[in-house]
This record gives C-alpha cells, structure tokens and sequence, in this order.
C-alpha cells in the first residue's frame, strides 16, 4: 500500500509504504492524528489531497483527477455507524449484498463474537460494546481475498474475553488482506501487527517492523520479546524481568532461566539488557535494568547469568 | 353551511392535494440537491425558493399573473395544449400554490436531510452500495418524518391561501373560488355567522396539523 496524502492544513501530511498483506499496528497518543489518518485513507475526508494505491490498484489520486471519495472497503470507525431504520439482521444483509464472498461466512462471525441473539433487535436497541461487534463482523464481512480493512479502535469497549476472541480473529484475516488496526493498547499491536506506524503532530513519526520496534527502547516504546512457556507463546516486557548471578531460593519467582548476556544498550537512564537463555530451547529475553544494577552485578557480554520473572508477569497479556 | 361553502371547502381540499403531490416530486430532489451540492449554484436557487416567504402575496401573485397571461409564452402554450387559459383556472391556481408553498415544503426537507449524519451515506459507499440505492434505501427512508411533516405543512398552507389565489384565479364559484376567498366575501357581505364557521375549520384543522407535526419531531430525533 502507497499513501502519500496531505490536507490545506500544512501539518496533516502522511507518507508512506507497506505491504500489501499482514496487519500494520497504528499508535499515537489522544490526538496525533490517528483517526484521521483512516478517514483520510477510507476517501471519507474529501478536503485532502495525494493519493492511495492499495493492492495496484488507485484508490483515489487526486494529481489524476480521481476524486477522493469512499470506496468499497472495510471501514470500522471509532464511532461506527449503524443504519437506525433497519435490524441488525437488515444491517447485516446490507453488507452481504454487496460483498458475497466473505473470507468468513456470517454465520460463523455471528458464532465467534456471539451475536445471534441481537440480530432482531434495532441499534437503538443494543449496548456500545454490542454495536461495537456488529460493527466488527460487518467490516469482516467486507473483507474476502486482497482486501483493505481499516479499524479504529475496534476493542475498545469489548471484555478482555471478547478482545481475545477477536484479536485471534483477526490473525485469521492477515495472511491474504490489509489490516490496518488504530489502537492506544500497545500490547495489541505487539500480539497480532507485523509492522508499526507510530503517529505523532499527524505525521509518521516512526515506521519499523514489529520485533525491531519493541526491542530498541525509542520513541518512548516498550521493550518486550515473546517467550515459549509450556508451548505457549507469551509476551513479556523486559521491566518485569530480573538478573541474578544465583539461584535465589525462597523466592515467589517461578521460572529461574540460565541465560548469556548477548548484548547492553541504553534505555533513558535504565539499561535494556538482551539474553539468550541456556536451556533447552534457547530464546531471546530482555530486561530492564537500572545502571546501579548493571554496575553491581558487574553485567557484561557473554557472562553468564540466570534470568528470572514470576508466572504473572506474562500471564496478564 | 351553504352548498357554496361546502364547494369553497372541497376545491381548497382538492387544490391543496394535487399542490402537495406535484410539491413533493418537486421538492424532494430540490431538496436533497440542496442538501448535498456543494455547488455554488446552491445559494443562488435557496434564495429563489424562500423568496415567497418574504414576498406580498400580491406581488408574488401579480408576478405569477404577468407570466401565465395569455399572451404570455406559458399562457399560449397551455391555450394550445388544453384549449383552455391559465389565469382564472383551477390549473393556474395549482401552478401559483405550487410556487407559493415551495419554500414551506423545501425548506422543511432541506433540514431534514442535513440532519442526515454525512457518516451515514460515506458507511454505505464503503459497504458498496451505489449512489442510487443509498437514497431510496437509506436517506428516503431515515427523512420519511420530516418529508411527511413538510408535506402537510404544504397541504395546510394552501388551504389558507388568499392574496396569491385571488390574483391568479379570481373568484369563480367552483373554479377558483377557494375557502378563504369565500370567508372574504361572507365578511364582504356581512354574514358573519358563516365567514366564523368556516373560519373555526380552518383554525381547527391547521392547529390539529401544528399539534401533531411537533409532537411527531418531539418524539423523533434523526441520527
């Protein structure tokens, strides 16, 4: 996808280039501009000018005189709209009549995200977290084979349950379409986007892939890396990880790793301290250490160390 | 109530109904043009629409007259067409209510669909469904209240048509000679007794219509 879009408004200017498949994780504080980059991509914001190309395909060019106007594509707002006049089951049809060919059939979003029993009912008639759901499966419906979904907070008034549910969803959708998924949980974007787009004064502030963005301590970005335990991946942020040049016994530590420093790095006035554990499936760790740590365990590269964190501190994401 | 009251009724009844229809397959694209353009054309015809809301209806009627004169392109045209002129006819009298309520059907409408959330059409464009679909599926449907509202607006404000039906269509009994026209002569002629009756009806009737187009907007807020 080429976006290279700009308003009269001389600080709204976005440029850039991703894949055409896979799920791109959008993250900015209140305000940078987040949403208004997906309204400005979706065609709704008709005063920008620039153009977007998706899949070889010109979604408007505004040089070539190719109106910016809505075009068929997932488009899930932050305040979704449903149509008031029609049941959800309306609503629904709506979406299918235009969009035969679901990557999902109806049925079994409705299953997934439990939706059945609204579907007689009004919007007026349903709570912010239901309509957020139907919201979500009709942009899922939209979505079939080299398709462009775009998604503004689409969990944010889910059940940590329900967000699950739908993240795992949504890994389903990433391997033949676009996601393009606007979110302030950050964890999110770590656990389901293969790249970042960090928006700031409505600009690109920063554009990494997912691993390098969360292991360089820039930008104000957490550090983390994924872990295998018991064959389950797991996210851990390297400030709930700890080093010992012991076993410490007694400890509500539960998983004690040998591990060799493979590199150190500054992190603000803290340090970001990468391993790789000894055992038998070798992986990446990092933790976050302050630079009165690292100097009285006397930390360095290729030294040997254990590793520890306690089960809640992976457990929790 | 004589019988030529119950004529003025009827013929202000009947004007009334083939001025709303022609009024609504005028005023519901007007409006929605309106609505929606971001012609620069747009100001310009407004102001042409409401211009009867601040006109005299003398002048506007004098005007409508000077128009639809026989000599006049439109009313050689219609002499042509039908055999019969258009001044002092029920069809002139059609032609001049139409122009006369615009602004009180137009208007009403034009609110009604820049009430209408612009998210609402952008959400149907991005499902896929074209221009066409979306105004009868979606817009038609999401005003079908203030278009009812405005419609019986219009019906009711050409029921109390005066200076305008006078100019253009005179006073013949069973022609032109519409309800209020009637009330002017039994006042004219100092019958009071049934200039009041068919005064109360018209009270009545219009304020019934008042009460239930704001109970109707009360209870209906378009998203």
């Amino acid at each position: 996808m080429i976006v290279k879009i700009q308003n009269r408004n001389p600080d709204f200017k976005y440029e850039f280039q991703t894949s055409d498949t896979g799920i791109v994780g959008i993250y900015g504080v209140s305000g940078s501009g987040k949403s208004s980059l997906l309204d400005a991509i979706a065609g709704y914001t008709d005063s920008v000018r620039g153009r977007v190309e998706f899949s070889g395909r010109t979604l408007f060019d505004t040089n070539n005189k190719q109106k910016v106007r809505p075009y068929q594509c997932g488009y899930m707002p932050q305040h979704p709209l449903l149509f008031p006049h029609w049941t959800i089951r309306e609503n629904l049809d709506f979406v299918e009549k235009y969009n035969p060919n679901p990557k999902i059939e109806l049925k079994e979003l409705l299953d997934v995200l439990d939706c059945h029993g609204l579907l007689d009912k009004y919007p007026n008639q349903i709570s912010g977290g239901e309509k957020q759901r139907i919201a979500l499966i009709r942009a899922l419906l939209q979505t079939g084979h080299q398709s462009l979904l775009l998604l503004d907070e689409p969990f944010s008034a889910l059940s940590s349950e329900l967000r699950k549910i739908a993240l795992n969803l949504l890994k389903q959708y990433k391997e033949n379409n676009l996601i393009l998924l606007v979110t302030h949980d950050i964890v999110e974007i770590y656990k389901v986007a293969d790249q970042l787009l960090l928006v700031k004064d409505n600009r690109i502030h920063y554009q990494s892939d997912i691993e390098s963005a969360f292991s360089c301590g820039k930008h104000s970005l957490p550090v983390a890396s994924r872990v295998k335990i018991n064959n389950k991946e797991h996210i851990l942020f390297a400030d709930y990880v700890s080093i010992s040049l012991e076993k410490i016994p007694n400890s509500s530590i539960t998983h004690q790793l040998p591990a060799e420093i493979k590199s150190i790095n500054p992190y603000g006035r803290d340090f970001i301290v990468e391993l790789r554990t000894l055992d038998n499936f070798p992986q990446l760790i990092r933790s976050q250490l302050t630079e009165k740590s690292v100097a009285k365990l006397k930390l360095e590269i290729e030294k040997k160390v254990l590793v520890n964190f306690k089960a809640t501190s992976y457990n929790r994401f | 109530m004589l019988s030529t009251d119950l004529t003025a009724l009827f013929l202000s009844f009947k004007l009334a109904a083939v001025t709303v229809v022609i009024l609504l397959i005028i005023s519901i694209p007007l409006a929605y043009w309106l609505s929606f353009s971001k012609s620069r054309w747009t100001v310009f015809v407004s102001s042409i629409v409401v211009l009867p809301l601040v006109l005299p209806p003398t002048v506007l009627g004098y005007y409508l007259l000077s128009i639809m004169r026989n000599d006049t392109w439109l009313g050689s045209l219609f002499i042509q067409l039908t055999g019969n002129q258009l001044i002092f006819s029920f069809s002139g009298l059609v032609i001049a209510s139409v122009v006369y309520s615009l602004p009180f059907v137009v208007q009403p409408m034009v609110s009604t669909f820049k009430n209408i959330n612009q998210n609402t059409i952008n959400t149907a464009l991005s499902i896929g469904s074209p221009k066409q679909k979306i105004f009868y599926s979606i817009i038609l449907p999401l005003a079908r209240n203030g278009i009812i509202s405005a419609a019986i607006l219009g019906f009711v404000h050409t029921l109390g048509e005066f200076g305008v039906a006078l100019m253009v269509g005179g006073n013949i009994p069973g022609e032109t000679r519409v309800v209020s026209i009637e009330i002017f002569n039994h006042v004219e002629n100092m019958k009071l007794d049934q200039a009041n009756s068919l005064s109360l009806i018209l009270l009545l009737i219009s304020f019934v219509v008042i009460l239930w187009i704001n109970r109707k907007n009360n209870y209906r807020v378009i998203s």
